[in-house]
C-alpha cells in the first residue's frame, strides 16, 4: 500500500467499512510509516470530536411543541377518510390519462395552482420512468406498481398526441402522475393529481369556457399552462405550444 | 368505467407505535438539512403523512427508521432542495477548493500541539454552524452517517445512489466540514497556520484494483 492510498481507506476504516484484508494492510502500513500514522491519528481525532459534537447537538433536541399533535390529527383525518373521499379512478376521459394516486390526501392545505411548481416540473425535463413503447400496458403496470392501484388508460382520440411515457411526480403537496406526450415534435407534460377543494387561480391567469367547461389558462416563464378538473382530478397541461392550441388539446380529452 | 381495488384498512395505531418514536431523529436531521425550523417542521409532517399513505408497502420486520429516512430524504429532494440550494448559493461561499489531502501536514502540526486541542474544545453550536455551510448534497450524507449512524449501504438505499457515491460524498463532506472548522480556528487565533506542501492525489480505486490483481 502506498501513502496516497491510505487516506481514503482510513476514512472507510473509521466507519468500519473496510474488509478484514484491507484493514490488516492499512495497519501494517501505519506500523511502518510515521507520517501516515500521524495523519490518521489526527484524522481519527478530528472525526471523533466532530461526530461527538454533532451528536450532542441533536441529543435531547425535541421538535417544537405541537408538531406531534398536528401529525396525529392529520393521521386521524387520513385514516378516517370515508370511501367517497378517496380518489375516484373512474375517469370518462377519451385520452390516455392515468389516474393518479389515490393515496387519499391531506385536506389541511389549501389547494393552489402554482404555475411555478408546475412549470418547474415540466422544465426539469425528467426522463419518463416508464416508456410507452409497445402501447400503454407498460405505463399501466408502472402506475399500478407505484401507486398500488390498477388503472385503465383510455385511448387518445387526437392522433397527433402520442404518449411517450410516465413518471410519478409531486405537485401541490400530493403525488401526481406526470404523463409525457409528444405533439408533432413538441413536448407536452400532463399532470394529474387529486382535487382538494377549489383551486386558487393565479392573478395572471384567465378563465375560459370551452363547450361549457371551464379552463384556467395562463403562461409562466414562457410556458403555456392550462388547468382543468374532471371528477375530483386536476389536470394541468404545460408546454411551449401555442396557448390556444394547448386549450384545444386539453379540451380534446373531454368525455 | 374502470376502478381500483380499495386498499386494506391501514392500522393507524400500529403505524403510530412503530413510527412516532423516530420523530425526534427525523426532526433533528430535517433541521440540519433545511437549516430552517419552519421548513424542518413541514418536512417532518409531510414525511409522516407520506409514510402513513405508503404504510401498506412497508415490509414488517425491516428497518423502519431507514424506511422513514428514505421517505423524508425523497420528500426533501422533491420539495425543498431547490429552495435550500437557492438559499445556499446566496449566502455561502463557493466550495471551489480542491481538497486533495485529507489531513494536511499543516493541520497535523497545528493540531498535535498540546495547546491545540481545538476540535476537542469546540462547542456543538460551532460545529453545527460549520455543518450548515457544507453544500446540501454532501451535508445530507454527513448527517446520515455521523448524526444518525447509518451504514454506507443504508445511506445508499436512503439517498438512492450507489455505495461508491456515498463514500465519495461522505469523504468530501467531512473534509469540507473539517476545513471550515480549521479555518475558524485560525480566524479565532486558536491555532496558527503554517505553510503546507502540495499533496499527492488520493487514489482509492487504483489501490483496490491493484489489490484485487495481486490477491
Amino acid at each position: 500500500m502506498e501513502c496516497r492510498e491510505v487516506e481514503r481507506l482510513a476514512d472507510l476504516s473509521l466507519d468500519g467499512e473496510v474488509s478484514a484484508g484491507e484493514q490488516a494492510e492499512l495497519e501494517a502500513h501505519l506500523m511502518r510509516c510515521a507520517e501516515c500514522r500521524a495523519r490518521t491519528t489526527t484524522l481519527r481525532w478530528m472525526h471523533d470530536s466532530i461526530r461527538a459534537k454533532l451528536q450532542d447537538s441533536v441529543d435531547g433536541l425535541e421538535p417544537p411543541a405541537g408538531l406531534k399533535d398536528r401529525i396525529c390529527t392529520e393521521l386521524r383525518v387520513e385514516g378516517g377518510a370515508a370511501p367517497g373521499t378517496a380518489w375516484r379512478a373512474a375517469l370518462p376521459l377519451s385520452m390516455a390519462l392515468a389516474v393518479v394516486a389515490i393515496l387519499s390526501w391531506s385536506r389541511s392545505h389549501a389547494p393552489s395552482l402554482d404555475p411555478e411548481e408546475t412549470v418547474d416540473r415540466h422544465t426539469q425535463n425528467m426522463m419518463p420512468e416508464v416508456r410507452a413503447r409497445g402501447g400503454e400496458q407498460e405505463v399501466q403496470r408502472y402506475i399500478q406498481k407505484q401507486l398500488g392501484h390498477p388503472v385503465e388508460l383510455p385511448q387518445p382520440d387526437d392522433r397527433n398526441l402520442r404518449l411517450v411515457g410516465a413518471r410519478v411526480s409531486h405537485l401541490d403537496n400530493a403525488d401526481a402522475v406526470h404523463l409525457l406526450y409528444d405533439h408533432r415534435g413538441a413536448r407536452i407534460s400532463v399532470f394529474a393529481n387529486p382535487k382538494r377543494g377549489n383551486m386558487a387561480m393565479p392573478a395572471s391567469f384567465s378563465r375560459r369556457l370551452v363547450e361549457g367547461r371551464p379552463y384556467l389558462v395562463g403562461s409562466h416563464r414562457g410556458y403555456n399552462v392550462v388547468a382543468t378538473e374532471r371528477d375530483d382530478v386536476v389536470y394541468r397541461f404545460v408546454s411551449d405550444v401555442d396557448g390556444a392550441e394547448l386549450v384545444r388539446i386539453a379540451a380534446s380529452v373531454q368525455p | 368505467m374502470f376502478g381500483f381495488k380499495r386498499k386494506p384498512q391501514r392500522n393507524r395505531s400500529e403505524f403510530e407505535t412503530l413510527t412516532l418514536e423516530h420523530m425526534d431523529a427525523l426532526y433533528g436531521a430535517a433541521l440540519r438539512l433545511t437549516r430552517s425550523p419552519k421548513d424542518a417542521e413541514d418536512l417532518v409532517q409531510d414525511t409522516f403523512l407520506k409514510a402513513f399513505r405508503f404504510f401498506d408497502s412497508f415490509e414488517k420486520g425491516t428497518n423502519i427508521k431507514a424506511w422513514l429516512f428514505k421517505i423524508q430524504t425523497n420528500t426533501f429532494i422533491n420539495k425543498y432542495r431547490r429552495k435550500v440550494k437557492e438559499r445556499e448559493v446566496a449566502d455561502t461561499p463557493a466550495e471551489d477548493v480542491v481538497l486533495d489531502r485529507f489531513v494536511s501536514s499543516e493541520q497535523v502540526r497545528a493540531l498535535q500541539d498540546p495547546e491545540g486541542d481545538f476540535f476537542g474544545k469546540l462547542l456543538s453550536d460551532e460545529v453545527v454552524e460549520a455543518l450548515d455551510q457544507v453544500p446540501v448534497d454532501f451535508r445530507m450524507v454527513v448527517i446520515l452517517a455521523d448524526i444518525q449512524g447509518f451504514s454506507y449501504k443504508e445511506i445508499a438505499e436512503i439517498v438512492g445512489c450507489p455505495v461508491g457515491t456515498v463514500m465519495s460524498r461522505l469523504f468530501r463532506g467531512r473534509r469540507i466540514l473539517q476545513k471550515h472548522l480549521y479555518e475558524y480556528a485560525i480566524q479565532e487565533g486558536i491555532i496558527s497556520p503554517e505553510v503546507d506542501e502540495a499533496g499527492d492525489a488520493i487514489d482509492l480505486d487504483s489501490y483496490r484494483e491493484r489489490r484485487k490483481k495481486t490477491a
